[in-house]
């Protein structure tokens, strides 16, 4: 049974559709990442299971757990599952790192400040950034604010992460410490779908890679053999672009 | 005319004491309902305007209606508005509730389009990243949305606060004795222009004066909260100050 199962799902901004009938699933503990040119829906489809776009068909499965998206219930119960990091951080401004931390599981998980607080202090050394634990987001570098945004998806204990680009607003020489944290991610086991433009990242710590294009996946395998033997026309081309750069 | 030792001494005993204390304190209470009702209900207003609830539509159009047409009439016009609309539903109210419910749906208006802006100043990412982590809306509102609108919403809340306080003299053309009729009546039985309305002018200072220092004290902790001091940060971090909007500029009455 996949852990996340995307199935047939749509959605469409206006007339233009952006996701096209676009079925993935991914297993427990596999990282699958996304990859494919500007525009073709990899965001879109992160912000679909997140519930931030109402998709328009399809269905998603967390577990056994079909997500209702109509339903704010089922919606809560998706995003207690499931975490999100975004390229641009979107850490808290008016929160310090430790409280941006905290804020989910002490306010809305309930669950009790003191442990909390060491859980957080753990994630955070985790990332090496423990003695940042008080000061603003706007105080740190792009590395490190996306470092504080792993931690914070975490502290929320899920059970699938998603990670959309989060090295692409970062200079090239901070993108090393981010992938890092990934990679220790994906040791522990922590099943994730990541969008990245890190091609030599994707290829070392996917078990599947999938090639997006105009709202679906027009190619799915496993990075030793999409890089080097893509089958589809589209993914040739993506790849000789890549190859390029 | 009487000798100004005389008046100044009539002035602050008794009756006429009185009488200017008890108009100070209504335009006092005018200011004071005005403006906590405009900031309560200014800020639900502001909060339904933004809700995209199917149900909420007729509502939210009213409120869009109210808001825009209430910060285009003169504030004169909206008190006999508010006097006549009263007057044909066959209510009996005083001319001073008519003038405090004109006052609050002034400032209710002014105070949601402020908020309005406030919150239209926060990024949409930062909402989305609370949703993603299953923020309720109310928590949305008190720890994303309204401590990251304060620096644009405070100063010309103050500003418009401040201002209001004045405005109620416009209650006096309805008949309510406020700081500003209450002045005329005193000229009118023969005290100077000059004393009275230089103490007229110095209550307005002072009901307003300390306003002001709330606002600018409050406006100095919330950028401490997006800037700490230097001594506040670790060695080696470099302080980014995040730009601060102009005040001039947010001020869009
Ligand atoms: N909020 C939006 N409104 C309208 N169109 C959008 C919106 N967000 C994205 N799109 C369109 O949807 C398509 C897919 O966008 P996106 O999912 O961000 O692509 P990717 O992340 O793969 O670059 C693009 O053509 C984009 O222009
Ligand atoms: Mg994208």
């Amino acid at each position: 049974m996949p852990h996340l199962d995307i199935n047939n799902l749509s959605c469409s901004y206006g007339s233009q559709p952006v996701l096209d009938g676009l079925s993935l699933s991914v297993e427990k503990g596999q990282v699958v990442s996304l990859i494919g040119g500007s525009g073709s829906g990899k965001s879109t489809l992160l912000r679909v299971i997140m519930g931030l776009t109402q998709p328009t068909g399809g269905s998603i499965s967390i577990g056994e757990q079909a997500v209702d998206y109509g339903s704010a219930a089922s919606v809560r119960a998706a995003r207690e599952k499931i975490a999100i990091v975004f390229q641009q951080y979107n850490l808290f401004n008016n929160m310090s790192v430790l409280r941006n931390v905290m804020v989910t599981p002490t306010r809305v998980q309930k669950r009790d400040e003191r442990k909390v607080r060491d859980e957080a202090m753990t994630l955070l050394s985790k990332v090496g950034l423990k003695d940042k634990a008080n000061v603003y987001p706007a105080q740190l570098s792009g590395g490190q604010q996306q470092r504080v945004a792993i931690s914070r998806a975490l502290a929320l204990q899920p059970q699938i992460l998603l990670l959309d680009e989060i090295t692409s607003a970062l200079d090239p020489e901070l993108v090393g410490e981010v992938l890092d944290s990934v990679r220790q991610l994906a040791r522990d086991g922590m099943t994730m779908l990541l969008v990245s433009h890190e091609m030599r990242f994707v290829r070392e710590v996917s078990d599947q890679v999938a090639m997006m294009d105009k709202g679906r996946i027009v190619e799915m395998a496993p990075p030793e053999q999409l890089f080097t033997q893509p089958q589809q026309p589209r993914t040739q081309a993506f790849m000789q672009k890549v190859a390029w750069h | 005319m009487l000798p100004l030792s005389v008046q100044l001494h009539q002035l602050f005993t008794g009756f006429t004491f009185t009488f200017l204390l008890q108009a100070a304190l209504s335009t006092l209470a005018l200011a004071v309902a005005g403006c906590s009702c405009g900031l309560l209900v200014g800020l639900v207003v502001a909060c339904l305007r933004r809700s995209r609830t199917l149900y909420l539509l007729p509502l939210r159009m009213v409120l869009v209606v109210f808001v825009e047409l209430m910060r285009r009439i003169p504030f004169l016009v909206t008190l006999f508005l508010t006097l006549f609309v009263l007057q044909a539903l066959g209510t009996n109210l005083s001319f001073f509730s008519i003038a405090l419910i004109a006052v609050c749906l002034i400032a209710t208006a002014y105070l949601a389009e402020i908020f309005r802006a406030g919150f239209d100043s926060v990024p949409q990412p930062q909402i989305d990243a609370a949703k993603t982590l299953n923020f309720s809306p109310l928590q949305i509102l008190f720890t994303v949305m309204l401590p990251q609108s304060w620096k644009v919403v405070l100063p010309p809340a103050f500003s418009f606060m401040v201002s209001f306080i004045k405005d109620t003299a416009l209650a006096s053309q309805l008949g309510v004795v406020e700081l500003t009729f209450a002045g005329k009546i005193l000229i009118t039985r023969g005290y100077s222009a000059f004393l009275i309305y230089g103490l007229v002018m110095l209550v307005y200072f002072a009901l307003s004066w300390p306003l002001s220092l709330l606002g600018a004290w409050l406006e100095q902790c919330t950028q401490r909260a997006f800037n700490p001091t230097a001594d506040a940060m670790p060695a080696g971090t470099t302080p980014i100050t995040p730009a601060l909007p102009n005040p001039a500029l947010l001020d869009r009455r």
